[in-house]
């Protein structure tokens, strides 16, 4: 893609929160307002719409709910956090095939312990706890066995990491710290108490060796990010995010544990990588922050082995000395506290920071940020993109 | 990158099928690809409907592809199966892909929503000659379709893929077909939101988004052969035709020109207008069972009824 | 009753064959008909050849556990009485992974590399589920 081409002029967010108690489609009104006002942009100037197909508010409610009734562009993509480059890679092609002007991406989503909106899969609630009693698809491989929910399915992938690897608890307990030393500074997140490491191994067990602080936050909440061409955005009232470059991967390994280990998955991985390093032209060493999915302690360790951030299976010891922590570690990631402190958006707030740290408005800034890494889930088809100045 | 189709493949359509909608994806894909004459391992990006059985991740495991570069979607129903061909050649012409497969399968019908009907009678209202004249020339062309299963109800188990690349010098694509335009339209669904839904009606939303598509393609009403256009009941085609300008306002039933739904529609098979694209292109190729002669130009359109899509094919050049 | 039960499989048709294999107390297994590999889960396709040519077969039962975990957290009504119970992905002898509910000894003692075996429950008079005993 032509690097720069297009670029985030405008990000909004919800209130975060473990039950906000409006529905889904308000909390969406209320990020999108908040991006196009970020943007100096109003809804009659959005026409084109990238969504994450397991929104509740469809491409069809966006003209009637939302108010968007000049879209001429929309595209939906699937695997919930393994997507959420997605969205700004289609959008950044849309606006390079002249299919839209102004592109609109969101994430709403009400998943907090309180917040039970319907009976749909989507709603509310666990996804797991609303399993039916039947179950078809790849789920009936491992479901019936006890194998239940995603944390049980990492469990077993991390197990694996720390036989293969050596990764220890003290690895997955730090990736979790800085999340929440970030989150310290950040007056919307959700978990802000100071956590040591210490405080991370006396957390319960959920589905050994992962701990309750290994795993992402149940939240309310809704982002939104706007994006145009650079030519447009250069005349907008924010500093502009450019996308300097973006690949999209999946292939046959989900985190379904029986594909996970059979696959190699290395191989495509290594592939992805060397398609984003080639294309854009710069090096993981770069970077000046990454924002990884970090559904999980365990996959941002992955994450940081997958994109090269170092070698593979040494996503544990690139922890170690602070690596991870900013505003002056090695590779600050997730300056917000991400899914595991501030909320759990599907990987949606994760870009709003993006965007933050290469204006320079982040409340845990790198000094002089200029390149920014964002991955999505490596657990699921997933991708990266980087941004800019 | 001109985006051209090379390929294109189905299942046989049944009424009722033992296999999943992942196999009925994975065969309609295999012969798609077969009649492209691309290897497996040269696809590097795959369109879908959202939400459908048969997910990209599935594919590499279900049939041999390579790490997929690139994937999208397009909301899952009647309005989208042009906007399969539009994302597939967006990705090829910005070079973001080199060879896309697009398919569609379903193993079983889609529960119809009784606004839906209700949505059509509307649309149909003081025309109902017309609309019966319609759906028997529709039922006539399905019969002589030997693809189509006649009787109802109409098959609903059946797999469509098509495979999109780009014209590039030293590759003789067999009768590429090609984009010469595409749009999409945000029409509320009629289904959840009828009051908005008629208020689009009234605003011609369908109809600006039409002249759009024909400003982009540089083409006129005038200027197509052929036009398949989702007509599930086949009332549908009446607003279609008014909504792109089509036909002779004169015509007791379905306009001589362009010819509509050669193949019966979805009368050939209930598989949400994919089966449409496929047929759109066989007449651009010379290759329909009811061929429609010197047919050079068609026109694919998405169900009215929601958030639907409309593309332009070109024959070979 | 229906509480106490997992949920069950719905057997599409890919993965029918697995099930009534577990009926009969087999573990039924594919093996691609053109490279001869087997493979976990049931598919169309081969995912490493691509042929849609495949057999099924019946497995020894004998595996390794290969990874493991002990969930402590209730999930869904049927595992509650178990917890904490242990799960794995349990290497076959034929060379694919499976996962499976681990039996036989305290979970916490459960290690990669243990021989384990599979046995069936029948749940219900048309579904039996697999696990694996430590043998």
């Amino acid at each position: 893609m032509r690097p720069r081409a297009a670029a985030i002029v405008g990000i909004g967010q919800s209130a975060f929160s473990k039950h906000l108690g409006v529905t889904e489609a308000e909390v969406a009104g209320t990020a999108i307002g908040a991006a196009l006002a970020d943007a100096g942009l109003t809804p009659a100037d959005v026409d084109g719409l990238c969504l994450y197909d397991i929104e509740s508010t469809t491409v069809g409610d966006a003209a009637t709910v939302l108010g968007l009734d000049h879209l001429r562009f929309f595209s939906t993509h699937s695997h919930g956090g393994g997507s959420y480059c997605a969205v700004v890679l289609h959008a950044a092609a849309a606006l390079a095939a002249g299919h839209a002007s102004v592109v609109l991406a969101f994430r709403a989503r009400n998943r907090g312990r309180g917040s039970s909106y319907g009976k749909s899969s989507n709603e509310g609630g666990r996804p797991w706890q609303k399993i039916a009693h039947r179950i078809s698809g790849f789920y009936q491989w491992q479901v019936p066995f006890g194998i239940v929910s995603p944390v049980q399915e990492m469990a077993l992938i991390a197990r694996r990491h720390m036989l293969d690897h050596g990764t220890t608890e003290d690895h997955l307990g730090e990736v979790a710290c800085a999340a929440r030393s970030h989150a310290a500074r950040n007056p919307h997140a959700l978990q802000r108490e100071p956590m040591t490491l210490a405080d991370h191994h006396a957390s319960r067990f959920i589905a050994e060796p992962l701990r309750l602080l290994d795993c992402c936050l149940e939240s309310d909440g809704g982002c939104a990010i706007v994006l145009t061409t650079a030519g447009r955005a250069r005349d907008l009232r924010q500093r502009p995010a450019y996308v300097l470059d973006g690949v999209q991967c999946v292939g046959p390994a989900h985190h379904h544990p029986h594909d996970w280990f059979v696959f190699d998955r290395r191989r495509w991985m290594a592939a992805a990588a060397e398609r984003l390093w080639g294309s854009a032209g710069v090096r993981p060493t770069d970077v000046d922050a990454a924002m990884l999915y970090d559904h999980f302690t365990l996959m941002v360790l992955i994450a940081l082995e997958d994109w090269g951030f170092c070698a593979p299976g040494q996503g544990g010891p690139f922890t170690e000395n602070g690596a991870l922590r900013g505003p002056g570690g090695r590779l600050p990631v997730n300056t917000h506290g991400g899914q595991l402190s501030e909320a759990f958006i599907h990987g949606f707030n994760n870009l709003n920071e993006a965007v933050r740290q290469v204006r320079g408005t982040s409340t845990c800034q790198v000094p002089g940020a200029e390149l920014v890494f964002v991955a999505a889930a490596s657990s699921d088809p997933y991708g990266a993109l980087l941004l800019c100045r | 990158m001109t985006p051209v189709v090379v390929g294109i493949g189905t299942t046989p359509f049944t009424r009722r099928t033992r296999a999943s909608a992942s196999a009925l994806a994975a065969r309609a894909i295999e012969a798609a690809v077969r009649d492209a004459r691309v290897g497996f391992d040269e696809i590097d990006g795959v369109v879908r409907f959202d939400r459908g059985a048969a997910w990209e991740y599935d594919l590499p495991g279900v049939m041999r592809l390579r790490a997929l570069d690139y994937y999208g979607a397009v909301p899952d129903g009647p309005g989208s199966a042009p906007a399969l061909v539009r994302l597939a050649a967006m990705a090829v012409s910005l070079g973001l892909a080199r060879v896309v497969v697009g398919y569609h399968a379903r193993a079983e019908a889609r529960p119809d929503a009784a606004d839906v009907l209700h949505a059509a009678a509307l649309l149909a209202r003081r025309q109902q000659p017309r609309v019966a004249a319609i759906t028997r020339a529709l039922r006539r062309a399905a019969a002589r379709n030997p693809r189509a299963l006649n009787g109802a109800p109409p098959s609903a188990a059946g797999g469509c893929a098509f495979v999109m690349s780009s014209l590039e010098p030293g590759r003789p694509w067999r009768k590429p077909v090609r984009v010469l335009g595409s749009m999409q339209a945000a029409i509320p669904s009629a289904s959840r939101h009828l009051v908005a839904w008629l208020a689009s009606r009234r605003e011609g939303v369908l109809r600006a988004a039409a002249r759009r598509l024909y400003r982009e393609a540089r083409l006129r009403p005038a200027d197509i052969d052929v036009a398949c256009l989702y007509a599930a009941p086949g009332a549908l085609v009446l607003p279609a035709l008014a909504d792109y300008g089509l036909g002779d306002r004169g015509a007791a039933g379905l306009p001589r020109r362009p010819r509509v739904n050669p193949h019966g529609g979805q009368l050939e098979a209930s598989l949400d207008g994919i089966n449409d694209v496929i047929e759109a292109i066989r007449q651009l190729r010379g290759e329909a069972a009811s061929q429609v002669r010197g047919a050079r130009i068609a026109l694919v359109a998405g169900s009215p009824l929601e958030p639907t899509s409309a593309v332009l094919l070109g024959a070979p050049a | 009753m229906d509480d106490v039960l997992p949920p069950l499989p719905d057997p599409g048709p890919d993965g029918r064959e697995f099930w009534d294999g577990c009926r009969r107390h087999e573990l039924r297994l594919q093996r691609c008909a053109s490279c001869d590999r087997a493979r976990f889960a049931p598919r169309p396709a081969c995912p490493w050849c691509g042929s849609l040519r495949a057999a099924w077969f019946t497995a020894s039962g004998r595996g390794q556990v290969f990874s493991w975990t002990v969930v402590h957290r209730p999930t869904l009504p049927a595992f509650e009485p178990m917890l904490p119970y242990a799960a794995g992905l349990i290497a076959l002898e034929e060379g694919v992974l499976m996962v499976g509910q681990i039996r036989g000894c305290d979970p916490h003692v459960v290690r990669a590399g243990m021989e384990v075996r599979v046995e069936f429950d029948d749940v219900t008079a048309d579904v039996s589920l697999p696990h694996w005993r430590v043998v």
